[in-house]
């Protein structure tokens, strides 16, 4: 009993300490005097910039954050462009993340700044500069959107639900209202803006390239995209007034220009042209030509680009998701290019293949901006030497003997090798790894299938090439794993705001508008090409009149014929952005504003190129790798070599269902 | 004690009874099957799957007439002869519509159908084009196959005629041929076709003879457009028997 008294008492005891004032703030919602003070609104800000939609090293298919922030990055919409291919996803990759709670966070944020800042101006030193900020991030995120959907629900204040939910709904603003939204929201940015700003961070001209590439779009969409315009209760949802493309390209130009007024300038620190455009992302903390960049840091914020992207034996996981295509190959000069086709035809004009000396031999004399953007055979990265074969040629043949090309290269042939091949070439589907190699009669053992590829059974490139740019070579094989890649992403570069001014400038030349601020158009589009490619090292045009509006080379017809675009003057500068700006998450969104898409990707088998080692003669180098004479075989993929089709619906994503769900007036987008 | 640990029980069986609603809404126990046919009456040829032209349903009677619910709409395939059937949908109003097909883009009304029990609905388009046989596939003497075909285009009010594509013979070794299964080895590249070859014959051939003896190809043409889509229009499947003794080169 006396037990029970005590129980009692203890329990009663249980009611005392609750006794305290409850009345305190929650420790997890900041409050506005913690934010806006200096340190405050940096934290802040810090945060917003962590959160940007950036296409970068984590952009992904689908994951937790609709498309950005995931490690595995294996898939990536260059596999749609024929920029790549990817021996684990061979199909086409739509993006239909469903992007859009994300950024609607984002501009939640940014409004609350836009909203609250100017209240602190004469208190807080440089809150007009945020402010601005504020307004850069705004615009970047809708701009995701836009691209994405087309007209979006514009919301420039943070809302707060007063009484019925239906206060919060909002419809979606016509394409247009929503581009000039954005272009404003820049201008701002661009006035009120420091001229510098600590790397990662927008300033002036980081705004002012930012408007070069939406002006671009907005004009791209305006003249090429009529097609596809969807209007729904008189609002232009998706697409832009034709007559207002000009206007749009000319804001464009502008932008651009301004950029050049800053101290950016194209990178060119190494005199060996094709290292100097490795390190154009080797280098990009300290290259001056990038503009805006995210950074990343081995402790605190990684990604998973070189175990992914490697080829596999550089890395100790993943691996081999790199693959560039022969079609995107044959863009660049100093190749055996067919100038009547504009195919890598490595072959006489009897159809026997051409000889080459070295493992690299078909790429020596190739535009070095190709060499720095691809890992070459028989060089050696991050202590690997690339060996790429697809087989050997048995000893008894010469390699004087003219071969007659083993199957036709005609864009959709997939045969298998047969013939004289079966006869004269050894290869093999073993494990490269255990394979057993062909001995010469000197006893010489030469592995039949190089080590990095192509893939026949183990995993490896499908087209026989590796890409290079943006992998770290800092980094040792044993370093390449998951989770262990800290090099920085460059959103924005100085070549690619120079593009944006060529093709403006030319897409005003071509439509009446000659001479733009007391500046020659076609002669400004010209010179801004050349810029370029004088830092690739690519043949420079010869006068601006090569910019013309003569008919483009259609696929097979002649050099550039795999890049659609109206005219040939366009052409040149859609391949140079092909050239430039690939695996840069660029391209896809080009291809979608031209609205080329669904007929250059229609039907599209990716090809590759297939090195074979003439067995006489041959060597083998201090790195174990086979050396000697090859000959290259251009052709359809022998692997993975699916036909592609672009289908129109994705010039413009569905709006997801959840979202629809929950905002009555939002309207889904045509073909959805 | 024992008491205690009893009235735990009871009050846990209560609790977990509390959750219990009856569901009284229907299962999906209806069923809609149905046919397209084209303007002349005749069934659409088309891939099986979701691959080629699909029905959009969009349930109606949930909503009750609020607009402010929005509609998401489920898709149905469609078989290969041009049928369709599924019977696990919920009965209710549907708005459905043929859609993405190489046929003139359906009315966006589409067509209202009230799904209880078994529902049939059949759907006329106008596809753009009408392929036919002229020559029938066959294996020639060098073991090539070979056909020959023609085509028709269809015309529909208020609305452009879109451009001719391309050509091309589908074969493979299962009845399921089409676009999006068939040997692209024995036919590599399509036949670029333009608008004036309406109504003329265009013959096909293999650009290789066939790999394998005594077994049946299954063998269709079909004509694409330039519209959004680029579908193919197809002709019906023909098979074509390769003997065992026939002679491969």
């Amino acid at each position: 009993m006396k037990n029970t008294f005590y129980l009692i008492g203890l329990v009663l005891l249980w009611f005392c300490p609750a006794c305290q004032d409850m009345d305190i703030m929650p420790p997890n919602i900041v409050t506005d005097e913690a934010i806006y003070n200096e340190g405050g609104i940096e934290a802040y800000m810090a945060g917003l910039y962590s959160k940007l939609p950036m296409e970068d090293f984590n952009r992904t298919k689908g994951g937790n954050y609709d498309g950005f922030f995931s490690w595995n990055s294996g898939v990536w919409d260059q596999v749609s462009t024929g920029e790549t291919g990817n021996r684990s996803n061979t199909g086409i990759y739509h993006v239909t993340d469903g992007y859009w709670k994300e950024g609607y966070q984002i501009i939640r944020n940014a409004n609350h700044l836009i909203k609250n800042l100017p209240a602190y101006v004469d208190q807080m030193e440089k809150a007009d500069e945020w402010i601005a900020e504020a307004k850069f991030i705004r615009a970047y995120t809708y701009f995701h959107l836009v691209k994405c959907y087309g007209g979006v629900p514009i919301i420039e204040e943070p809302q707060t639900l007063e009484g019925d939910e239906s206060s919060l709904w909002v419809a979606r603003s016509s394409h247009q209202e929503c581009f000039d939204f954005i272009l404003r929201d820049l201008d701002d940015a661009i006035t009120s803006m420091p001229t510098k700003s600590v790397k990662g961070r927008a300033n002036k001209y980081v705004a002012a390239a930012f408007k070069s590439r939406v002006a671009l779009f907005a004009g791209s969409y305006a003249r090429y995209g009529q097609t596809y315009n969807y209007v729904v209760n008189d609002v232009l949802l998706c697409g832009l007034p034709a007559e207002s493309a000009n206007g749009y390209f000319q804001q464009a130009w502008d932008a651009a220009k301004l950029v050049g007024e800053g101290e950016y300038e194209l990178y060119q620190g190494n005199s060996d042209k094709a290292e100097n455009f490795a390190e154009v992302f080797e280098k990009a903390d300290v290259s001056k030509e990038s503009i805006f960049i995210r950074q990343y840091d081995f402790l605190n914020y990684v990604h998973s680009f070189d175990a992914i992207y490697c080829p596999p034996r550089m890395t100790t996981t993943y691996g081999d998701r790199y693959n560039p295509t022969a079609d995107w190959v044959e863009l660049f000069d100093g190749l055996p290019i067919d100038p009547a086709t504009g195919k890598l035809t490595p072959t006489d004009a009897s159809g026997n293949y051409l000889v080459f000396d070295g493992a690299d031999g078909l790429f020596r004399n190739a535009e070095p901006r190709l060499k720095g953007s691809i890992l070459l055979p028989g060089h050696t990265y991050k202590g690997v030497e690339l060996d790429i074969r697809r087989g050997i040629i048995k000893e008894n043949i010469d390699p004087s003997t003219p071969i007659q090309k083993f199957v036709k290269d005609d864009y959709f042939s997939t045969s298998a090798y047969g013939g004289w091949f079966n006869a004269n070439v050894v290869s093999t589907t073993e494990n490269v790894n255990t394979q057993t190699p062909y001995v010469t009669s000197s006893g010489l053992k030469l592995n039949k299938i190089g080590m990095d590829g192509p893939k026949l059974s183990t995993n490896n490139t499908i087209t026989g090439l590796h890409g290079r740019k943006w992998l770290s070579m800092s980094l040792s094989v044993a370093e390449t794993k998951l989770h262990s890649s800290f090099q920085t992403w460059i959103d924005i570069r100085y070549a690619e705001v120079l593009l944006n001014r060529a093709e403006a400038a030319l897409e005003l030349a071509q439509n009446g508008v000659n001479t733009y601020q007391g500046v020659d158009m076609q002669t400004d589009a010209f010179e801004m090409m050349n810029m370029v490619r004088s830092r690739a090292g690519a043949t420079l045009l010869s006068s601006p009149a090569d910019l013309s509006t003569v008919e483009a080379n259609i696929r097979g017809g002649g050099p550039g014929g795999f890049v659609q675009a109206p005219n040939r003057g366009l052409q040149l500068i859609r391949v140079e952005r092909y050239k430039e700006l690939a695996f840069e998450h660029k391209i896809y969104w080009d291809l979608i504003r031209w609205f080329t898409f669904d007929t250059q990707i229609n039907s599209y088998r990716r090809r590759m190129i297939n090195p074979f080692l003439f067995a006489k003669g041959a060597t083998v180098n201090p790195a174990g790798n086979p050396d000697g004479q090859y000959i290259y075989d251009v052709r359809v993929s022998e692997k993975g070599n699916n036909s592609l089709t672009f289908q129109t619906k994705y010039y413009y994503q569905a709006i997801p269902g959840a979202e629809l769900k929950v905002n009555p007036l939002l309207v889904q987008n045509n073909q959805h | 004690m024992k008491n205690i640990s009893l009235i735990y029980l009871l009050l846990l069986t209560l609790l977990s009874f509390s959750s219990c609603e009856l569901d009284n809404y229907d299962g999906p126990n209806a069923a809609l099957s149905g046919q397209i046919l084209d303007h002349n009456g005749n069934r659409v040829q088309t891939l099986q799957g979701g691959a080629d032209m699909r029905l959009k349903l969009e349930e109606l009677s949930w909503a009750k007439g609020d607009t402010t619910v929005a509609i998401i709409p489920t898709y149905l395939n469609v078989k290969q002869d041009g049928t369709y059937m599924n019977d696990k949908l919920f009965a209710g109003e549907y708005r459905i519509t043929p859609i993405e097909g190489a046929f003139y883009p359906y009315d966006e009304e589409g067509e209202l159908v009230t799904i209880k029990g078994r529902a049939t609905m059949d759907f006329i388009v106008t596809p753009y084009l009408n392929v036919e046989w002229v020559t029938e596939p066959y294996l020639d003497e060098n073991a090539y196959i070979r056909a020959a075909i023609r085509f028709t285009r269809n015309a529909k009010d208020d609305v452009a005629m879109p451009d001719l594509n391309n050509c091309q013979l589908f074969i493979a070794r299962t009845k399921y041929c089409g676009s999006n299964n068939y040997d692209n080895q024995l036919v590599a590249a399509p036949w670029t076709i333009t608008n004036t070859q309406e109504g003329t014959t265009i013959e096909l051939i293999t650009s290789r003879a066939v790999k394998y003896v005594g077994t049946t190809y299954y063998v269709r043409a079909g004509v694409s457009c330039k519209d959004a889509y680029k579908k193919y229009n197809y002709t019906d499947i023909k098979t074509v028997h390769v003997a065992h003794d026939v002679v491969l080169p």
